[in-house]
C-alpha cells in the first residue's frame, strides 16, 4: 500500500512540473495573517513559489486592503522590481483619479512597471460600481486592454453583467475568494456563455473545471491560488488530474494569462 | 484505497449541480484510488425526507456494491421520529455513523434537543460526524456549528466518537477545532471541503497528530483534486498520509 501511495505522490508532482502554472493570485504580505506557517520574506516566499512548480505570479500587495492603496501599489512596484518571473496587481481606489493625480499617468506608470492588472473592492472600499463612479478608469483600462479583476463577494452580478456590456473589449476575472464561487455559478455560466471578455479564476471553482470546459465549451479560466494563505496543491491538482484534454489544462494554466498580457497596450 | 470520510449525494437548492450518474461517480473514484465514500445524502440532510433518504442510501450500497456507503441523518427538531427511523435502518454494514448538521436544522450544537443522538450513539457505538465551522458575517447560521459548542457533549459522552467535519471551517474555527482534538480522546476532524489554508495539513498532524485526521471531501461537489492535492503533497511523513488518507477511516468506521 505504502508504495502503491508513494507512486500516486510521484505521478502527481511530476505533473505540477508540466505545465509551467502561472498563478493570477498571489498576494504580498510578511508575514501574512490567520494562516499557517507563512514566508517571513520574499526568499522563502519565491521559494515555496518554486516548491509549487509556480513559474509565474501575479502579485498584489496586501497593504492596499488592510492599510492604505496608493503606498501599497508604489511598494508592490519596489517589491517586485528584481524578479523576472513576478507581475504586479494594483488596487483601484476613486482619489487616484481625484484632482492633483492624473489617473491616465498613473495608468501608464504601472504598466510601465510590470502591473498586469488592476483589481478593485468596491465593498471594501465604499464605492461605487456605475459609470460616473468608474467609468473613466474602466474606458482607459479598455483602451489599454488592462484586465480588471473583482472578487464575486464584493460585487454583484448585475454589476459585472453592465461591466461586461458597457466595456465589451475590456478583459474582465472573477475571482471567487472565501465563499465558494459554485454558489453563484446560475450566474457566472450564463455571463460566461453571454461575454467573450469574461474569465473566472479557478482557486474556489470547487466543482472543478470539467463541466465549465467539457459541457458548456468555456475556457476562460486562469489558474490562481490565492498563495500564500492558501495552499497551492488544493488549486493545482484541479488542474493537472482533471478530465479535459492536455491543450486546454495548459491554457489554463498558463497560455490565457500569457495571452492576456501580451494584448496590454504599453 | 483512499477513503473519503464526507461526501454527499443528492441535490442542493444553492447552486446548479450537473446530473452525475453513479457510473460515473464510481470511474471518477477508480481514477482518484478512492476506494469508498461515506456519504450523507441530500434527500434526508436538506429535504428532511429520512425514510426516503435512507432508502436511497440502501440502493446506492446496493449499486456500488458496497463502495458507497452512508451516515444515518439526525434532526434534532425530528427526534424522537429520527431516532426511530434509524433504528429501523440501522445496519452497520451500509450506515456507518451519524451526520448531524447544526447550521443546517438552525439548532446550536449544545442544545439539549441533541441529546438523545449523542445517547443513541453511545448506545449502539458508532461515531456522530457533524458540521463545523468559524462563525460568519456574511453566514450567518454558521453560528450554530462553532466548534466550542460541541464540548459539553463531547465531555459528557467520552465513548463516543466525534468527528469534526471541516475541521472549523476557516482559520479561527480550526484553531477551536484543534483545541477540542487536543483535549479529548474522542474528537477527530476530517479536512472536506473549501478549506484550503496552506500548509493546514502539517499544522493538524504537527499539533494533534496524523491518527486524529481524516480525508473528506465534502464532494460531490466539490472536486476530491483539491483536497487529495493539500494531503498528498504535504511536508509530513508517508506514515501520517496513509493515516489520514484511509487507515484512520479503517480503524474509526470499522472498513
Amino acid at each position: 500500500m505504502q508504495e502503491q501511495l508513494k507512486d500516486i505522490i510521484r505521478s502527481y508532482r511530476l505533473k505540477k512540473g508540466k505545465y509551467d502554472f502561472f498563478d493570477i493570485n498571489c498576494w504580498l504580505c510578511f508575514p501574512a495573517q490567520n494562516t499557517f506557517y507563512p514566508p517571513e520574506n520574499m526568499e522563502e516566499y519565491l521559494s515555496e513559489l518554486e516548491k509549487n512548480e509556480i513559474k509565474k505570479a501575479v502579485i498584489t500587495n496586501f497593504e492596499c486592503t488592510i492599510y492604505n492603496p496608493l503606498s501599497g501599489n508604489k511598494n508592490l512596484i519596489r517589491w517586485i522590481k528584481g524578479y523576472k518571473n513576478l507581475y504586479g496587481g494594483i488596487v483601484w481606489t476613486p482619489e487616484i483619479g481625484f484632482p492633483g493625480n492624473d489617473l491616465y499617468d498613473y495608468i501608464d506608470e504601472m504598466i510601465k512597471n510590470k502591473v498586469v492588472l488592476v483589481r478593485m473592492f468596491p465593498k471594501l472600499f465604499k464605492h461605487s460600481m456605475k459609470k460616473w463612479q468608474i467609468g473613466d478608469i474602466l474606458e482607459y483600462m479598455e483602451h489599454k486592454k488592462l484586465p480588471l479583476l473583482l472578487w464575486h463577494m464584493q460585487t454583484d452580478w448585475d454589476a459585472i453583467q453592465e461591466i461586461c456590456t458597457e466595456y465589451s473589449e475590456l478583459p474582465i476575472i472573477i475571482e471567487g475568494n472565501d465563499q465558494e464561487l459554485l454558489f453563484h455559478n446560475r450566474s457566472y455560466i450564463r455571463l460566461l456563455q453571454k461575454y467573450e471578455n469574461l474569465y473566472l479564476e479557478t482557486h474556489n471553482l470547487i466543482l472543478g473545471i470539467e463541466y465549465l470546459v467539457n459541457e458548456i465549451g468555456i475556457d476562460r479560466l486562469l489558474f490562481g491560488t490565492f498563495f500564500p494563505y492558501n495552499d497551492p496543491d488544493a488549486a493545482i491538482m484541479m488542474i493537472t488530474d482533471s478530465d479535459v484534454s492536455e491543450d486546454k489544462k495548459y491554457k489554463i494554466a498558463n497560455e490565457n494569462l500569457c495571452n492576456l498580457i501580451k494584448n496590454i497596450r504599453k | 484505497m483512499f477513503i473519503d470520510t464526507h461526501f454527499h449525494l443528492g441535490y442542493q437548492p444553492d447552486f446548479y449541480y450537473p446530473d452525475v450518474p453513479l457510473k460515473n461517480c464510481l470511474i471518477k473514484m477508480d481514477k482518484l484510488n478512492i476506494a469508498k465514500c461515506i456519504n450523507a445524502h441530500n434527500v434526508a440532510l436538506l429535504m428532511g425526507e429520512l425514510r426516503k433518504g435512507m432508502e436511497e442510501c440502501k440502493n446506492i450500497y446496493e449499486n456500488s456494491e458496497g463502495r458507497i456507503i452512508s451516515y444515518l441523518i439526525f434532526n434534532p427538531k425530528r427526534g424522537k421520529k429520527c431516532i426511530q427511523i434509524m433504528d429501523e435502518y440501522l445496519d452497520k454494514k451500509i450506515f456507518k455513523g451519524i451526520k448531524i448538521h447544526p447550521s443546517i436544522h438552525r439548532v446550536y450544537a449544545d442544545d439539549q434537543l441533541y441529546d438523545k443522538v449523542w445517547k443513541y450513539a453511545a448506545d449502539k457505538g458508532i461515531p456522530i460526524m457533524s458540521h463545523t465551522w468559524e462563525i460568519s458575517d456574511y453566514n450567518p447560521i454558521q453560528k450554530f456549528s462553532f466548534p466550542p459548542r460541541f464540548e459539553n457533549y463531547i465531555k459528557n459522552y467520552p465513548n463516543v466518537t466525534f468527528i469534526c467535519g471541516h475541521a472549523g471551517g476557516r482559520y479561527k474555527g480550526i484553531l477551536e477545532c484543534v483545541k477540542l482534538l487536543k483535549k479529548y480522546n474522542n474528537v477527530y476532524a476530517d479536512v472536506a471541503g473549501d478549506v484550503y489554508n496552506n500548509n493546514l495539513i502539517k499544522y493538524l498532524v504537527e499539533n494533534v497528530g496524523s491518527d486524529k485526521i481524516l480525508f473528506g471531501s465534502d464532494g460531490i461537489w466539490v472536486n476530491w483534486n483539491t483536497r487529495l492535492g493539500m494531503i498528498l503533497n504535504a511536508d509530513i511523513l508517508m506514515e501520517d498520509k496513509e493515516n489520514i488518507l484511509f487507515k484512520n477511516a479503517k480503524r474509526l468506521f470499522e472498513i
